[in-house]
């Protein structure tokens, strides 16, 4: 076997007051096409530019479960779950503004917590995440459990 | 001729009323899709050495893969064609059961609340939508708050 797996942080490595900032990344209209034809998450709001010129948004918005999607990847990019996160076990999200196309989001995370289970070589952690875009205006805010890896069994 | 709106508008929903989608199979395909578009290439989706070593033994499909198919799926019943302005939240959105390649999933949903909003433009319906397996076991439970559109506001 080779490769280096590269591991993010375990279970046990997460401290009070851990926090983390994502890179940016520029959301455009090819990401609203390839998304909503791949999923059938099809909306005039995201697919159709003259009905939506008419509507509240004024242009085409980015569904709001692909921005949810790209701030999981945003996350996944830091590297710090990496090989030792395991699944997802429970989110709550609210999205608040709309993102255009052309827009640029990032992605901030803060570690709350942390719960054994009935599993000896994980656990779960908790995470406050939001994501927010080039003007600073809150886009989303999400509670966010995972299950990760424990170093030490 | 002009495009007929088929959604359903915010006065037209009941509490307690109940739909299905209709269903689609999870291939390989749409879950190295998905890895690409958002950039979530965490090793349990991408990696099958390291998959191995898991509690599934082998890759999965992204969950969020499955819980956007399942908003596609919810628009196969036309009930929110042109009608749905937002999807606002997404709550309680709880990760039960592993959706595995080729398993074959649909959405059942439920209106849990009506809220009014005091908007002549739009209400908030409050919808618990199960995405169920094809041996029916519940593999994703959440409650979606949507902001649909009143009848009145329609020209």
């Amino acid at each position: 076997m080779g490769g280096n797996e590269c591991p993010g942080k375990y279970f046990e490595d997460w401290q009070e007051g851990d926090k983390y900032v994502t890179t940016g990344r520029t959301i455009t209209t090819t990401d609203i096409e390839i998304y909503t034809n791949n999923m059938g998450d099809y909306n005039p709001l995201y697919n159709d530019e003259e009905f939506a010129k008419k509507e509240v948004y004024g242009t085409r918005i980015v569904p709001e479960l692909l921005i949810h999607a790209i701030s999981a990847g945003q996350i996944s990019q830091t590297q710090l779950f990496q090989g030792t996160m395991l699944g997802w076990v429970k989110i709550d999200i609210d999205f608040f503004n709309s993102v255009k196309p052309g827009d640029t989001i990032i992605t901030k995370g803060e570690y709350i917590g942390k719960r054994e289970t009935e599993k000896r070589e994980q656990g779960v952690l908790d995470f406050f995440v939001e994501v927010m875009n080039q003007r600073g205006e809150i886009i989303m805010k999400s509670n966010q459990s995972i299950t990760a890896l424990k170093k030490n069994v | 001729m002009h495009y007929k709106i088929q959604g359903k508008y915010f006065e037209e929903w009941n509490v307690g009323e109940e739909f299905e989608t209709s269903r689609r199979t999870i291939t390989e395909a749409d879950a190295v899709f998905f890895v690409g578009l958002s950039g979530d290439y965490n090793p349990l989706y991408t990696n099958q050495e390291f998959a191995k070593r898991t509690a599934f033994g082998t890759r999965i499909p992204h969950e969020f893969l499955i819980y956007s198919i399942s908003s596609g799926l919810m628009n196969t019943t036309t009930y929110f064609d042109n009608t749905l302005i937002s999807q606002k939240s997404h709550k309680n959105v709880e990760f039960v059961k592993t959706v595995l390649y080729e398993d074959t999933i649909y959405a059942k949903g439920k209106v849990l609340e009506k809220n009014d909003m005091r908007d002549p433009d739009f209400g908030e319906i409050v919808f618990d939508v199960k995405i169920i397996n094809q041996k029916g076991e519940v593999c994703i439970n959440s409650k979606r708050n949507y902001l649909i559109k009143k009848r009145k506001q329609a020209s």
